[in-house]
Formats: structure tokens, C-alpha cells, sequence
């Protein structure tokens, strides 16, 4: 940060206040409708999720279950107090449970798409940019994990290490770990390539000539260069996450509410009473849908299908936007 | 052997065993030829002549085979129940059996006529209502089927040799230099590159292999290690070593995969059980693999009808209102739950389906669940849903002439593929609309345009063709995200068959009994779901180097800019 200049003495020429730095970040912004429309989009449900946290405080972790609910025919739906209606497989308030779950959603779809695309794009960025053996390991590694549609394989990994986690905890992080572990060959690939096209560029080799170290060259000029690549896979990265988290709760109940002899329910989360935006939705659709042809209980599924999608589109518009903003301005790549 | 688990009373000599094995197809002739004496006896009456003594509750059921759902007659039936209330009956000409027992867990023996497998099970009796059992036997001639090696043993050792010979080609490939520098050899660049790749593909499904065991089998045995005490094989007995000792856990790891590789390499895969069919692994994937291909054509065909003019389109112009709208829709179609947008389609469709067919339910029409229902098989499919001659279940209706189910057929596999071209084609046109923008700020497109070319020659024709092996690259790169939602789909159509329905009933099913688990019996050597991830994966990367390759040839820059 720049000092702040002295009342009455001479302004030193080349430092900028903060106003001006911030404005001169606006400006830079402020064509970019993506990146502000996602950053609002994802900032809204920071709040809701800072609110949540306050409001609910240490219970948060668990939806009541209200019997009346659950015991009714049709769930109760729309009304006020209970504003998204009611959830008849579960028995508890849509609304609440959303509300619950956007912290937790949060951290954890946050989580894996942080560590999952940090991890990628600096492996990626690294194997391109230095080769040798470490680019032979980040391949060979990338290459076995991509052959698997990750949704089953993170599940072949969940399931296999979960006898080996204490009983009764919450094993979430476990699943988050293994999803970025499953997840940053798709960020380190192109952003390889990408790494590997910039080595050999006129602002690379004009860096090396500087002097620039090897760790320099590769934070200061060809990160920043390889990362766009990397940005479309994180709205894809979304579904993948709901994917597992929505699907395999739902599958066990196919049919229209009757369990499935074909398929048992996996859940991701502690318990059904957990709140968690896929398992809430997997859990809604079950019982939304008591016969193929009629769309009672709405409500049940279609307010969480709404915070996945919120979500995912907000995710979508930020990676836009840094694509846009990583772009050298004015000039197509 | 038919009756290793069974005891039948009176005890005899074995001769006598004989005796009676043989009688008993005879026995059943002559009961099938007295229909009348047959239907004299009821199912809910009590097979003891002595009358059930208060507090006792009779259980009913019926024994068929698993194979072809036809009843099997002249089955033993003993039962004990948890207070040594003992029953022992046999099956009548419909299969059908009771026995008298108390609430609580009930243990039954079926002591099966040769040709048939007999089984033991635990039901638990309630006191309120017992619905009638449902006890499949399996012939043994699957049995027999399941547990010797398989031709997959030769196709194994096919693909060594293949290997070996490539990398033979490639070792022995003389590296000379020309005076330009220029490689020679006996293969060009552009065959050394391929061959480099096939040689990858053993080696990348052995590792998978691995990964697959480690986390498959070999954690899930130390964890309940970890609670035992002894690290035992699954089904085998506690072993000597400690589980905390690390040699205990190699010999272990080590003598656990060689096994669990063989059986995998060699067609052992146990039995498989979906819904209420129990029957050898190798039968659902031959009998339903020609389903999902048949499904992957219409949904690559549907898939690449949209993708390929919507991404020109929409990429040709960053920002435009159709670039907007197709990013939005298919993120929206992308986030929406594959079901929900399944249960919608479905719905679109069933009201006019049924009014123009009338009863038809929608979607279940090739199952074995549909054919139940309605009367019975068609005589040119079998129990599993699988058509002959083919095995294609269109081409089989074509062959034999049946309209109503080739439209069936055809109408269910047109909603899941743009079902599944919707899902897919999302996810493709995010990766490919930034290379279409890209050629179309390429100099060659300006310089064309600079001369008057029209705009839309400059898009269909020049970068049209121009992005045909980008495209095929970016198909190659989303091969796992396509076939992941062919496996959903095919899932979510309940009773659909298909191996996406193998798969999720496979891995469901693993996570209530446990991976590693021989959970279907001592056939079940293997769990199903690793041989399907392995098939899986050799598909992708078979079709991913297929699009490699493809691509480098259409377009040799490619080749270029990696070296580069």
C-alpha cells in the first residue's frame, strides 16, 4: 500500500493513493458486466450465508424434522412462515433447509473448486513450463485420472476409504479432498498446453534474458498467460459436484417414491437431515413425483434445483469475466 | 455339486441319493401329468398334516428359475426357524411351498433337482403379514459358465502380444538422421506417435487396475481389519499376521491382487444381480452392451447435428445474443439434475404417446419388467431383455417385421439420446466456442473478408471445415463427460437395459454391503463395477486416441505445434 503523503509536503511522484487505485480498478471493472454479475451472484450468497450462520448458529447443522410434514400425503406446500414450502420425504421447511445449507455448500463446492483448480493450473503451469520429469509425472498422473468419468470415480474413491474413517463424523472433507484430487487434471491439462506454448514466447524468453528465475518466470509471466484455458471447465465442475451429490440420494427412490429394486441410495452427507443443497433437492424429487404424470410437490424440488442453478450461473459468469479481465485488453488472444 | 448344502431326509446310502435324483425328474413328469391332483393343493395350506399348534405362522412362497422364470417342482424345502421349530416340505408342480414357523428370522434350505444350484437364505417372519416368497434357483450350467476362464483369457493374452510386438517396432525402428537432421526410420513421425500411444494403453489400464484394487479392496479390508483385528480375505479365514504390520499388509496387498487381476483378466466376474434377475456378470454385459451402442449412436448422431452448426454459429460472434443464450441454456440444462429434466421429457411425451398408442407404458417397452406384465415374452427375447439374432434390439424388430415394437424401440431411444445431446452438448460447446472465436479472428478469415467473400461462406465453409479436427479433438478431450451421462440416463430410465444401469446398480448396491465384499456369493469373485471402470476407461482412451489421431491427420499443424 502507498504511504500516505504528508499534508504540506511535496507529493512524491510515483506513489498512488488508495481512491486512486480503487478507481482505476473500477474502471477496468466496470466493462466487464460477467465478472461484476458474478462476483453480485456469488456475493449474495455469501451474505445469505453469513446470515444463516448468525441466525442458526451452532444447531445449523441439523433441518428439524417436523412429523405432521412428513406424514401428509402431498407435503404442505408454499405458505407464510414457511416460504419454499415443505419437503415430504424428509419432513422439514425447504426455505430453512436451503438457508442451512448455503454455508456449508459454500465451503464445500468452494473448497473443491479452489483446491482443485489451484492445484491443476499450478501443476500444469509447471509441467509445460519446466518439462523433464515432472511434466512425465503431471501427464502420466492426469492421464489415468481423466479415464474415468469423475462422478464414479470419486465414489469408487469415497466408498473405498470410508472404512477406513472414524464412525459418527462428518466425512464431507474427506469427500472434498478426494473430489480435487479427482478434479485438477481437467484445470492442469490445457493450462500445460498453454504453458507449454508460452516457454517458448518473445515475453518469456525476453524474461529469462532479464534475469527472471525460474519461480519468477513462472508466477509473474506464464501463469497469468495459461490459466484462461483452465476457466471453462469451473462452471463444468459445478455439475460434476451436484451430480454426485444429487443423483445417488435420488436413485435409490426411483420411481416415483417407491424404493427401487434396481438401484440403493447413497448419501453423501452424514444424514438425510444434514442440509445440503443436492441431497435436499435429491431428496425433494423423490417424493415430488408420486406418480409419472402429475407434478405435485413442486415446490419440494424445484426451490433447490433453483440454488444449484443460481449458483452454477454465478460461477459461469465469473469465469467468463476472468477470462475476460486475463485477456490483454483491447486485443483478441 | 446340486446338493452340497442339502441334507435330504431319510438319510440313505448314497446309492439310494442316486436312486432319487433320477426319480425325480419322473416325479415331476408325473405330477405335471396330473394337474388336477397338483391344484388340489392350495398355497396357504400347511404342508404338515398335524395342524399348526397356536402362535405358529405359515410362510408361503414359490421357487423358479432365475434363468427363465419357469417354476420348478419337486425342490426340498427345510426351514428353522429361531425356536427349533422345524419344517421340511417340497415344492409343487407351480414351485409353490410353505412352511409353518414363528416371528423372527427364519433359516430355509432349497435342496434343488439336478441341473439346478440349491441355496440357503435367512427371511424374517413377522407376526402381522408375510408376503409370499420369490426364491430364484440358478442352473448350473451358468454356474459352470461363470467359473471357468473365458475367452477373455486369449483376448488378454492377444492384447500382450499386440503390445510387445508394438513396442518391438518402436525399439528396433533404426534412429538414423539424415544430413538435414531429419529423423528416418522405419516409422514416420506420425507413426511413431500413434504407436507411442498404443504402447501407453496397457500400461495406463494396469495402473487403473491398481488404483482400482487399492481402493476397491485392499483399504476397505483394513478397515475392517482395523475392527476384527486379523486381515482376512473376503469369505476366507482370519489370516495369522497382525493388520498394523506392514509385511502382514504387503503379503497381503500382494497375494489379494494377483488374484483379483487374474479373475478380472479372465472373465471371472462373479454373478451380477439387478432388480430380481441374479444371473453371470458376462450375460447383462453381453446381453445389454448392444443396447447402449445402439443408444450411443442416436445420441453421437443427435449430438453432433446440434453441436456442430450451433458452436460455428454461436462462436462466430463472441457476445452475441445467440452466444449468450446458448451459454446460458446449456449451463441451465447443464445444472438442472439430469433426472429432472429425464422426468419433464418423459412427461412432454407420455400424454400424447398415450393418447395416439394408448396403453403403452413409456419407456419400459424392451424390458423383461414390461414383458411380465403384459403376458410374457416375445419368443425372440430372452429373460434378460436381450433380442436375437443380433442382440440390437432394432435390427432384431426390423428382422422380425414387429412395427409396434421397432417404434417403441426407436421413440424411447430418439427421448434419451436429446436427452442425453442436451446434457452433452452443453458441456462440448463450452469447450469448443472459444477455438471457432479464435478462427474467426484468424488473418486468413480477415484476409478473405478483405475480399469480399460473404460472411457466411467465410463461417460454414472456410472455418467450418477448418475447425472439423478441433472438433474431434474437443470430442476425444469430453469423452468421459458423454459417456458418464449416457450411463445416468440409461440409469434413470428404471428397468431400461443398458450397462449405465449395470454400473449404478452395481455401485449402489456396493455401498450397502460394502466394497471388496464377495457379496453375491463364492462365484462372486470380482465386483462388477471395477470391470465396467476398466471397460470404460479402455473405451475412452481408445476413442480419445482414435480423435488424436484423426485430428493430426486432418490437420498436421496440430502435430507441429506440439513439437514446437
Amino acid at each position: 500500500m502507498s504511504a500516505p503523503a504528508a499534508p504540506d509536503g511535496p507529493e512524491p511522484v510515483a506513489t498512488i493513493s488508495t481512491r486512486e487505485r480503487l478507481g482505476r480498478l473500477w474502471t477496468r471493472l466496470r466493462p466487464n458486466g460477467s465478472l461484476l454479475a458474478g462476483l453480485a451472484v456469488l456475493a449474495a450468497f455469501g451474505a445469505i450465508g453469513i446470515a444463516a450462520l448468525l441466525w442458526y448458529g451452532p444447531g445449523l447443522d441439523v433441518m428439524p424434522y417436523n412429523p405432521a410434514w412428513a406424514d401428509a400425503p402431498v407435503a404442505p406446500g408454499p405458505a407464510w412462515g414457511r416460504w419454499f414450502g415443505t419437503d415430504s420425504t424428509l419432513g422439514v421447511d425447504v426455505f430453512g433447509g436451503l438457508m442451512r445449507a448455503t454455508p456449508i455448500d459454500l465451503a464445500l463446492v468452494g473448497g473443491i473448486l479452489l483446491s482443485a483448480s489451484l492445484l491443476g493450473v499450478l501443476l500444469g503451469a509447471s509441467a509445460g513450463l519446466f518439462g523433464g520429469a515432472l511434466d512425465g509425472a503431471v501427464v502420466g498422473v492426469s492421464d489415468l485420472l481423466v479415464g474415468v468419468p469423475p462422478f464414479f470415480f470419486v465414489l469408487v474413491l469415497y466408498l473405498g476409504i470410508q472404512p477406513l474413517l472414524p464412525l459418527g463424523q462428518n466425512d464431507l472433507p474427506w469427500f472434498g479432498l478426494l473430489f480435487a484430487l479427482v478434479l485438477w487434471p481437467y484445470y492442469a491439462r490445457p493450462v500445460r498446453a498453454a504453458a507449454q506454448r508460452a516457454r517458448s514466447a518473445p515475453y518469456a524468453e525476453s524474461a529469462r534474458a532479464a534475469g527472471s528465475g525460474p519461480t519468477r518466470l513462472l508466477f509473474r509471466h506464464v501463469l497469468p498467460n495459461s490459466v484462461q484455458p483452465a476457466l471453462a471447465q469451473l462452471p463444468i465442475d459445478v455439475y460434476n459436484i451436484f451430480f454426485v451429490l444429487t443423483v445417488f440420494p435420488y436413485l435409490g427412490c426411483l420411481g416415483g417414491g417407491a424404493p427401487s429394486a434396481v438401484f440403493k441410495p447413497i448419501s453423501i452427507v452424514p444424514s438425510p437431515y444434514y442440509p445440503e443443497w443436492g441431497s435436499l433437492l435429491g431428496y425433494g424429487a423423490c417424493y415430488g413425483w408420486s406418480l409419472l404424470p402429475s407434478l405435485d410437490a413442486w415446490w419440494s424440488y424445484v426451490f433447490p434445483a433453483a440454488f444449484v442453478v443460481a449458483f452454477g450461473l454465478g460461477v459461469m459468469l465469473l469465469s467468463d469475466g476472468l477470462f475476460r479481465l486475463l485477456s490483454v485488453e483491447g486485443l483478441p488472444r | 455339486m446340486a446338493d452340497r448344502e442339502l441334507r435330504p431326509r431319510p438319510r440313505g446310502p448314497p446309492p439310494l441319493r442316486r436312486l432319487l435324483r433320477l426319480a425325480l425328474p419322473l416325479l415331476l413328469l408325473l405330477v405335471l401329468l396330473l394337474p388336477t391332483a397338483a391344484a388340489a393343493r392350495s398355497v396357504g395350506a400347511p404342508a404338515a398334516a398335524g395342524g399348526a399348534p397356536p402362535g405358529e405362522l405359515v410362510v408361503v412362497g414359490v421357487v423358479e428359475d432365475q434363468y427363465s422364470g419357469q417354476p420348478i417342482a419337486g425342490v426340498t424345502v427345510d426351514s428353522l426357524g429361531n425356536s427349533l421349530v422345524w419344517d421340511n416340505t417340497t415344492t409343487d408342480a407351480q414351485g409353490r411351498f410353505s412352511v409353518e414357523t414363528v416371528p423372527g428370522p427364519l433359516n430355509l434350505r432349497f435342496g434343488a433337482p439336478s441341473g439346478f444350484d440349491s441355496l440357503r437364505t435367512v427371511v424374517v417372519v413377522s407376526n402381522t403379514s408375510n408376503p409370499p416368497l420369490t426364491i430364484g434357483l440358478l442352473p448350473q450350467a451358468l454356474l459352470n459358465q461363470v467359473s471357468g476362464a473365458t475367452d477373455a483369457a486369449w483376448e488378454a493374452s492377444a492384447l500382450v502380444g499386440a503390445v510387445a510386438v508394438g513396442v518391438g517396432i518402436v525399439v528396433a525402428a533404426p534412429r538414423r538422421r539424415t544430413a538435414s537432421g531429419a529423423r528416418i526410420g522405419l516409422l514416420s513421425p506420425f507413426g511413431r506417435y500413434v504407436a507411442g500411444r498404443l504402447i501407453l494403453i496397457p500400461f495406463q489400464l494396469f495402473a487403473l487396475l491398481v488404483l482400482l484394487y487399492i481402493f476397491g479392496n485392499f483399504l476397505p479390508a483394513l478397515g475392517r481389519a482395523s475392527v476384527s483385528g486379523c486381515l482376512a480375505a473376503p469369505g476366507g479365514s482370519c489370516a495369522t499376521c497382525l493388520p498394523a504390520a506392514l509385511s502382514c499388509q504387503v503379503s497381503f496387498f500382494g497375494s489379494g491382487f494377483v488374484g483379483f487381476a487374474s479373475n478380472l483378466l479372465t472373465g471371472n466376474w462373479g454373478l451380477a444381480s439387478i432388480g430380481a434377475l441374479r444371473l453371470p456378470a458376462v450375460d447383462f454385459l453381453t446381453w445389454w452392451l448392444p443396447y447402449s451402442i445402439e443408444l450411443a449412436v442416436f445420441a453421437l448422431a443427435i449430438s453432433v447435428a446440434i453441436a456442430y452448426p450451433l458452436g460455428l454459429a454461436a462462436g462466430w460472434q463472441e457476445g452475441s445474443p445467440l452466444d449468450r443464450g446458448t451459454r446460458g441454456t446449456s449451463l441451465a440444462l447443464l445444472l438442472i439434475p439430469t433426472f429432472l429434466v429425464a422426468l419433464f421429457l418423459v412427461l412432454l411425451v407420455f400424454q400424447p404417446w398415450n393418447a395416439l398408442f394408448g396403453d403403452s407404458p413409456y419407456g419400459l417397452l424392451p424390458s423383461p419388467g414390461w414383458f411380465v406384465a403384459h403376458g410374457g415374452f416375445l419368443p425372440w427375447i430372452g429373460v434378460g431383455g436381450q433380442t436375437s439374432p443380433t442382440g440390437f434390439p432394432l435390427v432384431d424388430g426390423l428382422i422380425h417385421g414387429d412395427g409396434a415394437f421397432v417404434l417403441d424401440v426407436l421413440v424411447k431411444n430418439l427421448l434419451q439420446a436429446a436427452l442425453i445431446a442436451a446434457i452433452y452438448v452443453g458441456i462440448f460447446f463450452r469447450y469448443v466456442r472459444q477455438s471457432v472465436a479464435e478462427a474467426a479472428r484468424s488473418i486468413s478469415i480477415r484476409a478473405a473478408r478483405s475480399r469480399g467473400i460473404p460472411e457466411s461462406t467465410l463461417l460454414w465453409r472456410h472455418t467450418g471445415r477448418r475447425l472439423i479436427p478441433v472438433y474431434l479433438l474437443t470430442f476425444g478431450m469430453t469423452l468421459p463427460a458423454y459417456l458418464g451421462t449416457q450411463a445416468l440416463v440409461e440409469a434413470m430410465f428404471n428397468d431400461q437395459p443398458g450397462i449405465g444401469t449395470i454400473l449404478f446398480s452395481e455401485m449402489t448396491g456396493v455401498s450397502q454391503t460394502g466394497f471388496g465384499y464377495a457379496h453375491l456369493g463364492p462365484l462372486a469373485t470380482g465386483n462388477l463395477y471395477q470391470v465396467i471402470i476398466l471397460f470404460l476407461a479402455l473405451t475412452l482412451l481408445l476413442g480419445n486416441l482414435c480423435a488424436d489421431v484423426l485430428a493430426r491427420y486432418l490437420d498436421p499443424t496440430i502435430a507441429a505445434e506440439a513439437r514446437r
